[in-house]
């Protein structure tokens, strides 16, 4: 689909089928246009709008979350046609895929769920953020902070009128 | 439904172990196994003790991987439990374990080091926000204000309720809102949508009425069952992003409930089928419950038929 009328002067190498990802770092990435395509609506959307022989600008998504998004949709689309993982094709090899894919340190794991929903990779988006409740469940409040960094904004007269409102279900 | 099946089998079936491993259930994992050890150790056969002994030293084998401080707590509870009951070689046994673990644990704890912040931004927040349980909602909005009004977010709360109250019921105690009918808004388990912005309807009230209301809720629930079907859950995995949709009407008292310790541990013993058939609500819906648990999340699948089902008290 991305491949009509690709050859027109400066843009090198241009091969059959591929199209040019360039990450908010500026890093280049040269990929199937049909994975791609099939498990991004944002890139489906800007070949389809004629950026099939120019490089698409991804300006928020980081090389290292932009390459291991593209594994993914590569992964996806040769084993599971795309589907996500409610199909009947979600099968073992793509369970294990990604489950290995999900065990990355919390920062990447941040920064797929923003390349995956800036990309609109449904299913990667979906994997990542139930990666990250996972991580949430169980946790007290320090745990939560302190495993993701987040400092406590609430003033402690704040912080004990939301546990009061709370309670009836930490109890 | 299994109701000969032997101590061993019953127990296997309760999933423990896989409980184990799963960060958000160890402690509710811990806290059966230690009643099990508690109330069924004794009574039951070789077999069963030795299961129940292999999965103790599991979970202090693993306890340094469970990432949440009441693991401690919880593993404490296995060891006191273990003490009471066990033989003396054993005991130390499960002793040696827990040190060793603890050290472990603590050790792990202090070598994460914090580093930058990273903020999500709203919208993202609410999508991880849809695949927690009532529970962790509630802990994550103490950790900031951003976190807070994520997780207050009015949509999470309407999936919440419906998937504990179902849709079709008066809310108790409505009226004062001057709120006739619940919209049926029923959002697909992939997308986060906006749903009736005009809706002032504050569904996070609704649903703590709801559940205060209800005395079995106050027991840190830990399992839960469907009263419209039967189906078991872990009560973890009953989260926005997993609706159980069921498709059948619940009674007014609403859908999903708590299972008691006592009672796995009553199942366990083969002491709960005595009160399957005096379990009113439960008969009828026997006969389909197997079409309706290929709806099941992939998790709660893996519980079939546990025990018999709970009496429904009413009032």
């Amino acid at each position: 689909m991305a491949t009509t009328g690709a050859s027109d002067g400066a843009s090198a190498a241009k091969k059959e089928g591929l199209v040019t990802l360039m990450s908010g770092d500026g890093e280049i990435f040269e990929v199937e246009a049909a994975a791609v395509a099939a498990l991004s609506v944002t890139i489906r959307h800007a070949i389809e709008e004629g950026f099939g022989d120019r490089p698409i600008p991804l300006p928020i998504v980081g090389a290292r979350a932009l390459a291991l998004a593209v594994e993914y949709c590569r992964k996806h689309h040769s084993l599971g046609g795309g589907a996500g993982e409610d199909s009947a094709a979600y099968d073992d090899e793509l369970r294990a895929f990604d489950h290995n894919l999900a065990k990355v340190d919390r920062d990447t794991l941040f920064d797929l769920i923003e390349a995956a929903n800036y990309l609109e990779i449904e299913g990667l988006l979906n994997l990542m953020c139930r990666t990250v409740a996972e991580m949430m469940k169980g946790k007290s409040v320090e745990e939560l902070r302190r495993t993701f960094d987040v400092s406590n904004d609430y003033t402690p007269e704040e912080e004990e009128e939301v546990r009061r409102e709370v309670s009836w279900a930490l109890d | 439904m299994g109701e000969a099946s032997s101590a061993e089998e019953r127990y296997e079936r309760l999933g423990l172990r896989e409980a184990l491993s799963r960060d958000a259930d160890y402690a509710g994992a811990c806290y059966e196994l230690a009643r099990t050890l508690r109330l069924a150790y004794a009574p039951l056969p070789k077999g069963f003790k030795s299961l129940v002994l292999d999965d103790t030293l599991f979970a202090l084998r693993i306890l340094p991987d469970a990432q949440t401080g009441n693991a401690i707590s919880s593993a404490n509870i296995l060891v006191q439990a273990a003490e009471a009951v066990l033989p003396k070689q054993k005991k130390a046994l499960v002793a040696s374990e827990y040190k060793h673990s603890v050290i472990a644990h603590l050790r792990r704890a202090k070598a994460h080091q914090v580093g930058d912040s990273v903020q999500l931004p709203y919208d993202l927040l609410v999508h991880i926000f849809r695949y927690l349980d009532v529970r962790s909602l509630v802990a994550v909005s103490l950790v900031c204000w951003a976190w807070n009004s994520a997780a207050n977010g009015n949509n999470l709360w309407q999936m919440l309720y419906s998937l504990f109250f179902g849709d079709g019921y008066k809310i108790c105690g409505s009226e004062e809102e001057g709120y006739q009918s619940i919209q049926h808004n029923r959002i697909g388990p992939e997308r986060i949508t906006d749903v009736n912005p005009a809706s002032s309807f504050n569904w996070k009230r609704a649903f703590r009425r709801k559940y205060t209301g209800n005395s079995s809720f106050k027991f840190t629930p830990i399992r839960a069952f469907c009263t419209c079907c039967g189906s078991k859950f872990w009560f973890s995995n009953l989260t926005c992003a997993t609706p159980h949709d069921c498709h059948k009407l619940g009674n007014y008292e609403g859908k999903i409930r708590p299972i008691s310790t006592s009672r796995v541990v009553e199942y366990l013993l083969g002491a709960a089928k005595l009160t399957s058939s005096s379990s009113d609500g439960s008969s009828s819906s026997d006969s389909d419950n197997s079409d309706s648990e290929d709806l099941l999340p992939s998790r709660a699948r893996q519980l079939p038929k546990l025990w018999a089902y709970p009496k429904l008290e009413r009032n």
